[in-house]
């Protein structure tokens, strides 16, 4: 198994990390069309950016790996279909640094264990939330678990007892 | 026909084709005389029904162009693409092909078709979908790579190996690679 994402590198008390979920292609410095200067992105990352009352959804995590594919695992289940999960995670420190806030939010999602882990970046203004997606483009890990990889981290959850099967759409 | 081993293969002409199966002599089950191939009627089309079913595919990618997409989630589109191609088999994704030669398909699109081309529950097309995933892996576009390795992915089709191994040769984008070499370990691993 690879590790996603040296959690183990950073303090672990003082270096939470935000996830969210994306399609990392809009978002990888190297694959930007050649007309976007530079310090910019391209205007469709925001797609994948969607704010719904000025407030964007986004997870705390910060304690190991386990915690990370255990979240992943959760939204991927929540989903219509068994896919690919690209998400990136970025410092909070980083967030920080753009002046938006962090607001402790309960999330929807199937494993009620990680309800807890859900945040709300709030009060996004069209200018902050372009700097939102450079600081994604320029200071996070953008990563993908495949689909084999997730369909076995979903059935990791649903044997533990985290996810209900009967709660999933599609067959797993 | 072979008298010795019993079998009887029976493969009707295109045009008077009803079904397609392997009659077994089974002295011990006679009700399963007739094994069915699960694949779709290939039925020949004439002129009027193909720019038909042109008509149909342009109007479906033309209205998804300014629709979002989401990994794993439905929309309109792919439930419009997979309804077409579950309807009309080979030929539809021979009509998207075409589609897609013409160079009149925006990328970001084409990426999500190529995904759900790989993602169908359904194995109709199936070769069909696999070479058009598998020729898409060169593109020249780095998006429409992206959505057909991941198009691949989703098919989970060890014969693809040879295919990505190529492809990730080509590649020149670092991100692309890796995202290669996972399906690779990925359909190792199966």
């Amino acid at each position: 198994m690879c590790l996603l994402f040296d959690l183990t590198l950073s303090d672990p008390d003082q270096m939470p990390f935000l996830l969210r979920t994306l399609r990392k292609n809009k978002f990888d410095e190297e694959q930007q069309f050649e007309w976007v200067p530079d310090g910019d992105i391209q205007a469709d990352a925001l797609n994948d950016l969607r704010t719904s009352g000025n407030c964007l959804s986004v997870w705390l995590v910060k304690d190991s790996e386990e915690t990370l594919l255990r979240l992943l695992a959760a939204i991927a289940a929540g989903r219509d279909h068994l896919s690919n999960i690209d998400y990136a995670l970025i410092a909070v420190s980083e967030i920080q640094k753009t002046g938006l806030e962090l607001v402790e939010n309960d999330g929807q999602i199937l494993d009620d264990a990680m309800k807890a882990l859900h945040r709300d970046i709030v009060k996004i203004s069209a200018f902050s939330l372009g700097k939102l997606a450079v600081a994604i483009q320029e200071k996070a890990e953008l990563e993908r678990l495949s689909r084999g990889r997730v369909k076995s981290i979903i059935r990791e959850s649903i044997d533990a007892g985290y996810i209900q099967r009967s709660d999933i759409k599609f067959t797993i | 026909m072979s008298l010795a081993t019993g079998t009887i293969k029976y493969t009707p002409s295109n045009v008077l084709r009803l079904f397609e199966g392997t009659w077994l002599k089974n002295p011990q089950a006679p009700e399963e005389l007739y094994v069915p191939v699960n694949k779709p009627i290939e039925r020949a089309y004439d002129a009027g029904e193909l720019i038909s079913l042109k008509a149909d595919i342009v109007r479906l990618f033309s209205q998804a162009r300014r629709e979002l997409f989401e990994d794993g989630m439905d929309s309109a589109f792919s439930r419009g693409l997979i309804q077409v191609v579950e309807e009309h088999g080979e030929t539809a994704v021979n009509q998207i092909s075409l589609l897609i030669e013409s160079g009149s398909i925006p990328p970001e699109l084409l990426a999500e078709c190529l995904r759900w081309l790989g993602n169908m529950d359904s194995g109709v097309a199936y070769e069909r979908r696999r070479f058009l995933l598998e020729k898409c892996l060169f593109d020249s576009s780095t998006i429409v790579r992206d959505g057909a390795i991941l198009g691949v992915s989703f098919l989970e089709d060890k014969r693809s190996i040879h295919a990505l191994d190529k492809a990730w040769r080509a590649e020149i984008h670092d991100m692309l690679q890796a995202d290669i070499t996972q399906v690779i370990n990925d359909l190792n691993s199966l």
